[in-house]
């Protein structure tokens, strides 16, 4: 009975023309968002190599672009591609976004993108009519007055219309891997072919989340019409409304003061210590920094002052260094807990669970953001141990707003004659990014099983009238 | 003759929806192979729901049904094997020729492996012209998908057939060409309860004829009754009588 009924699903929706339309939509949209993504990537790959081969010896790093944003955009635009570190502050520029202006406006498309908004779309819509086409057009009283199980008949309906909405998406990717493959895509190199595995199971989980969604609306209406318009109305809340609102309503109930207020607060306080840093080191600075020579000051000295400033200033530096450091991660953490407060509130979607633990598997996602900057901060700290702190900068002359007016800064002792340490940003491993993503997968899988039982439990107490 | 084995029976059947509305009160009906039974009754008057509640589509709140003397509600599965159903409007898969459309339901009625041929036969035989055989069946009318429908329950060959309002919307041409197929199925001892609001028809074909009433029997006379009374007044007169739930 079951595999009748599935067998005769999979050719219902097979010659059904909304298959053809899906098919055609993938076939076009998949291999040339994969093309176009891998050749944005190459060029950033060398803008990157030779800025990286140009600068060494410099305090200034360079964000390696992550190969499968061929797959999954993400954050990939956003994140800054130059990062300049001075001892108390780094500098960001250089964001793919500043480039790609149109792309910005009008969003960019990749294979996640199509996955999560068109294909998400196709398997609510295909989903929702699957009982309610039974039930509109009275096959269902047809199929139910012979000796078939409900429960057969939802499962196989489910089956067979699921693996029709999956060919488009199958052939599609493959022939987009051929295609990449053909442009010398590294597919089998490192855990490349790992992760874009990965990634098309949670694509497939994702659609068979959003399935079984449809199924359910489509076992508790009476006609396609409603409940194609129902399926609509989910898919906009599912794919737009909660990921959209997520990050603002986080904002609304923990919010955090932004980057440039951050950056002045930190200006000021930076310059009350420098201030007092500056009273002490002014009987130095006259000493030796004064182009008139008297008997009590010695004209232009510019190395007695360094190495007169050294002791004075040091207690003012490592306090300025502690203060900045502490309120800088005082900030990261206020910025992480709406962060995660965003990200508990978008998990409600499971649109948003599949994008985020997607671009996670392409380095490209919100994981690989505090990896990265994990990362710059133990580069900042081995390069203040190396260069940084060896450098100086002494501000003098502040006005009544507590700006300097005037500073003297240069290299301390052996501030030139040291080795650079060297930056390469280290992607997280496939363990750690799958061991970051499970709880999400694990939602996933959840609401998949809460929707199936839903519609299924549905459907077994529905009275066939 | 009818013989005298009820195929299909309901015994003290009753039912009552969750919006509280009672659809069905109380019915003890019986159907004999050979028997040809029509429920008459206006919209609401508990038709359909007899029907739906004999396929278990829904449960009886009081009373049981049987079918070749099984309970449906107990073992629905076991009791389907033994009766067809043609609805309202036979909309079938539309993507589907009219053989595919047969083929699927023939599986699903026990029958595997037919030929092509053995559904050609069943088509012919229900006068769907020979081009319809493999056509798709959004395509037809009513009256073809009528026809399709009644196939279906020809080639399922169970001793009970069930029809709700069949020849519903039909042309007078292709409504008497169904009952023509009726009188067939009935000659070869089939018991078939049919639902209809169409007197004239039910009075030629019917060897009982029931009339329902707020989901209450009220009335039921014989092929032999209705020689001598005017079923037309009878049932004019109880739709006109005082509501039953006063």
């Amino acid at each position: 009975m079951f595999a009748t009924i599935f067998k005769k699903e999979l050719l219902d929706q097979l010659i059904s023309p909304k298959f053809l339309i899906v098919f055609l939509l993938c076939l076009v949209l998949i291999p040339s968002s994969l093309l176009m993504n891998y050749s944005s990537f190459k060029s950033n790959y060398l803008e990157y190599d030779a800025a990286r081969r140009i600068s060494k010896e410099t305090t200034t790093v360079y964000r390696e672009p992550s190969i499968l944003s061929t797959f999954g955009i993400g954050l990939e635009s956003v994140l800054p591609k130059i990062v300049s570190f001075d001892k108390y502050s780094r500098d960001m520029k250089g964001t793919q976004a500043q480039n790609e202006i149109l792309s910005n406006i009008t969003g960019k498309i990749d294979f996640i993108v199509i996955v999560s908004f068109l294909l998400g779309l196709f398997s609510i819509l295909y989903a929702s009519t699957l009982m309610s086409g039974e039930k509109e057009s009275g096959t269902l009283k047809l199929v139910l007055s012979n000796q078939a199980r409900r429960s057969t008949f939802i499962w196989a309906k489910f089956l067979g219309s699921y693996i029709v909405l999956i060919i488009p998406l199958l052939a599609s990717f493959l022939i987009g891997l051929i295609l990449l493959l053909l442009e010398n895509f590294p597919l089998f190199s490192g855990e490349n072919f790992s992760r874009v595995l990965f990634l098309f199971l949670l694509s497939l989980l994702y659609l068979s989340t959003l399935f079984s969604l449809g199924l359910l609306i489509s076992t508790r209406t009476q006609k396609t019409s409603v409940a194609l318009l129902a399926g609509f109305l989910i898919w906009i809340f599912v794919t737009f409304v909660i990921p959209k609102i997520s990050e603002p309503l986080a904002a609304l109930i923990h919010p955090v003061q932004s980057e440039e207020v951050m950056k002045r607060n930190r200006i000021q306080v930076q310059n009350q210590i420098e201030k007092e840093k500056a009273k002490v080191l002014t009987p130095i600075r006259e000493q030796f920094l004064n182009e008139k020579n008297t008997s009590s000051q010695k004209g232009w000295d510019w190395a007695g002052y360094v190495k007169a400033r050294g002791p004075l200033a040091k207690d003012y530096e490592e306090k300025i260094g502690r203060t900045l450091q502490e309120f800088d991660a005082q900030y990261e953490k206020e910025k992480n807990t709406a962060l995660n407060l965003s990200l508990n509130i978008a998990r409600l979607s499971p649109a948003s669970i599949f994008t985020h633990s997607g671009l996670d598997l392409c380095n490209t996602g919100v994981v690989d953001r505090e990896n990265f900057f994990r990362s710059l901060q133990t580069h900042y700290l081995q390069l203040f141990q190396a260069v940084l702190s060896k450098r100086f900068e002494d501000y003098y002359d502040f006005d009544e707003k507590g700006v300097a007016h005037s500073s003297h800064g240069g290299g301390g002792p052996g501030a030139y004659q040291t080795t650079y340490p060297e930056y390469r940003y280290q992607f997280l491993k496939l363990d750690a990014t799958l061991s970051r993503t499970a709880p999400d997968l694990l939602l996933l899988v959840l609401y998949n099983l809460i929707f199936f039982a839903a519609a299924y439990f549905s459907f077994a107490r529905y009275d066939v009238r | 003759m009818p013989d005298q084995k009820p195929i299909l029976k309901a015994e003290d059947l009753s039912k009552r929806y969750e919006d509280g509305v009672l659809a069905l009160d109380h019915l003890n009906l019986e159907v004999r192979g050979g028997e040809v039974y029509c429920l008459l009754g206006a919209n609401g008057a508990g038709k359909t729901t007899t029907i739906n509640l004999f396929l278990n589509f829904i449960p009886p709140t009081t009373g049981t049904c049987y079918i070749n003397g099984i309970d449906v509600t107990r073992d629905p599965l076991e009791a389907k094997k033994y009766v067809s159903f043609v609805s309202e409007n036979v909309m079938l898969y539309g993507n589907f020729t009219a053989r595919q459309n047969l083929d699927f339901f023939a599986k699903l009625g026990g029958k595997a492996n037919l030929s092509k041929e053995a559904y050609y036969q069943v088509m012919r035989r229900v006068s769907l012209q020979e081009k319809a055989f493999e056509q798709r069946v959004k395509n037809f009318s009513k009256g073809m998908r009528q026809k399709l429908g009644i196939s279906i329950a020809i080639i399922k060959d169970a001793p009970a057939i069930l029809l709700d309002e069949p020849t519903s919307g039909l042309d007078p041409k292709a409504a008497e060409e169904f009952l023509e197929i009726l009188a067939e199925l009935k000659k070869e001892g089939k018991a078939i309860l049919m639902s209809t609001h169409d007197i004239f028809r039910a009075k030629d074909i019917a060897d009982r004829v029931g009339i329902m009433k707020e989901g209450r029997l009220v009335m039921e006379r014989t092929r032999e009754e209705l020689q001598y009374e005017d079923l037309v007044k009878i049932y004019i007169d109880y739709m006109k009588s005082e509501p039953l739930t006063v």
